[in-house]
């Protein structure tokens, strides 16, 4: 086979990339600042939407469970029962008569449990002295990540409560499907509600990432069109990757 | 956070010729812009831990390109549409090696851009792509071949072996 004369071929690429340089117009540093602060901000906004949703509906489901009649709650919470499980202390059938005047005196124990919660008994009070925490107690969770620097944080976490998330990164091979990389587990509790750490990423590639809740089993592949590899309600943010030529 | 006036200065000095090699890659002008841009984008958070970001960034915005093409060509294939080229107006020669660029196979084709546009080794080429020196040689001496064929008339005209390569 024939080569062409090598100077052929450099004059070529030379004539190639000096025809396209006047045409070439470079968006700039500005640019790619500003474009990684846009996406940061719809992140973060995004993610605080999502949190939103999510309280929303936990709101819409426990509606009925707050409409019942708060009496059954009035009373302080026995040894037996529990604040976070409140189907204990209430009645399926409470006295009307006991309902509550006020909003005050129905604090928010009628509502369902959380997944999050304590299973042991709340005391009425802290042991410092300090307010009995609402008893509908939400954890809600937020991932934000500035490149490969990730912060997971949680607010408010329930007494007692320990919630796990961890992150995992994937390489996208070039059939499409998503190979394991790397995943860390962290725990977050009332004392370490925020966790800051750093997504171990392929060197090479620019890799899928996902920081999940509720400890989903994370697969080692993911298949080429696997939509939703996760629980939807277990994915606290993620993000897509490249295919790695690798 | 990374240095501000470091990252300007290596922007500076690989917006460019990371344009010139998709764009001998991909034939399309605004879509090796994008692809570079973005793969800065994906720098700029990590700065500060990349160890060779000249390196990293040329990957990134090479599997951006590979990934768009993908999806690019899967379009395609739905729309039967024909896309839209992006002439910049080249000499006869730029012209030629477009053309003969655009009918080698992918890797090939990414394999001879690098060589002559990026001057990466036949070994980094190997590492880049995940295949084997000789492999990479033997892309390297095909897509030859097939400039030689547009490049070179006496060539084109005077040698079937070469034509039928």
């Amino acid at each position: 086979m024939r080569e062409p004369p090598p100077d052929r071929v450099h004059h070529a690429f030379a004539e190639l990339t000096e025809s396209i340089d006047p045409l070439l117009r470079p968006p700039g540093v500005e640019s790619v600042r500003e474009t990684v602060r846009r996406r940061r901000q719809r992140r973060v906004g995004g993610v605080a939407a999502a949190a939103i949703a999510v309280a929303g509906v936990i709101t819409l489901v426990r509606l009925p469970l707050m409409e019942q009649p708060a009496a059954n709650v009035a009373q302080p919470p026995t040894v037996g029962g529990t604040a976070a499980h409140p189907s204990v202390l209430l009645p399926p059938y409470a006295p009307p008569t006991s309902a509550p005047t006020g909003p005050a005196t129905s604090p928010p124990s009628t509502t369902a449990p959380e997944d999050d919660a304590p299973d042991e008994s709340i005391p009425p009070t802290q042991p410092d002295g300090a307010a009995i925490p609402p008893a509908n107690c939400v954890s809600e969770v937020i991932a934000a990540a500035t490149g490969s620097q990730l912060v997971i944080s949680a607010g408010p976490v329930c007494p007692n409560a320990e919630i796990v998330v961890s992150w995992v990164t994937y390489e996208t091979q070039r059939d499409g499907s998503q190979t394991l990389f790397a995943t860390e587990r962290h725990t977050l509790s009332a004392r370490e509600p925020r966790v800051t750490t750093t997504l171990r990423e392929s060197s090479v590639c620019v890799g899928p990432w996902y920081v999940l809740r509720s400890n989903p089993s994370i697969p080692l592949i993911i298949a080429a069109g696997e939509v939703a590899p996760f629980p939807g309600d277990s994915v606290l943010a993620s993000e897509d990757g490249e295919i790695c030529l690798r | 956070m990374p240095d501000k006036l470091d990252f300007a200065e290596f922007y500076a000095a690989w917006f460019r010729t990371l344009t010139h090699q998709l764009f001998a890659h991909t034939g399309d002008l605004a879509e090796a812009q994008d692809v570079v841009q973005e793969a800065f984008c994906r720098a700029w958070p990590r700065w500060s831990t990349l160890d060779d970001p000249g390196a990293w960034v040329r990957r990134v915005a090479w599997n951006l390109a590979t990934s768009r093409w993908r999806r690019a060509r899967r379009l395609l294939h739905l729309t039967r549409n024909v896309r839209e080229e992006h002439a910049p107006g080249p000499g006869p020669d730029a012209v030629a090696l477009r053309a003969a660029l655009a009918t080698l196979p992918e890797r090939q084709r990414q394999a001879v851009v690098l060589f002559y546009l990026a001057d990466v080794s036949i070994a980094e080429i190997a590492e880049l792509t995940g295949a084997a020196e000789g492999t990479v040689k033997s892309w390297l001496h095909r897509g030859r071949a097939t400039l030689a064929l547009r490049l070179t008339d006496d060539d084109v005209h005077a040698s079937p072996e070469v034509r039928s390569a």
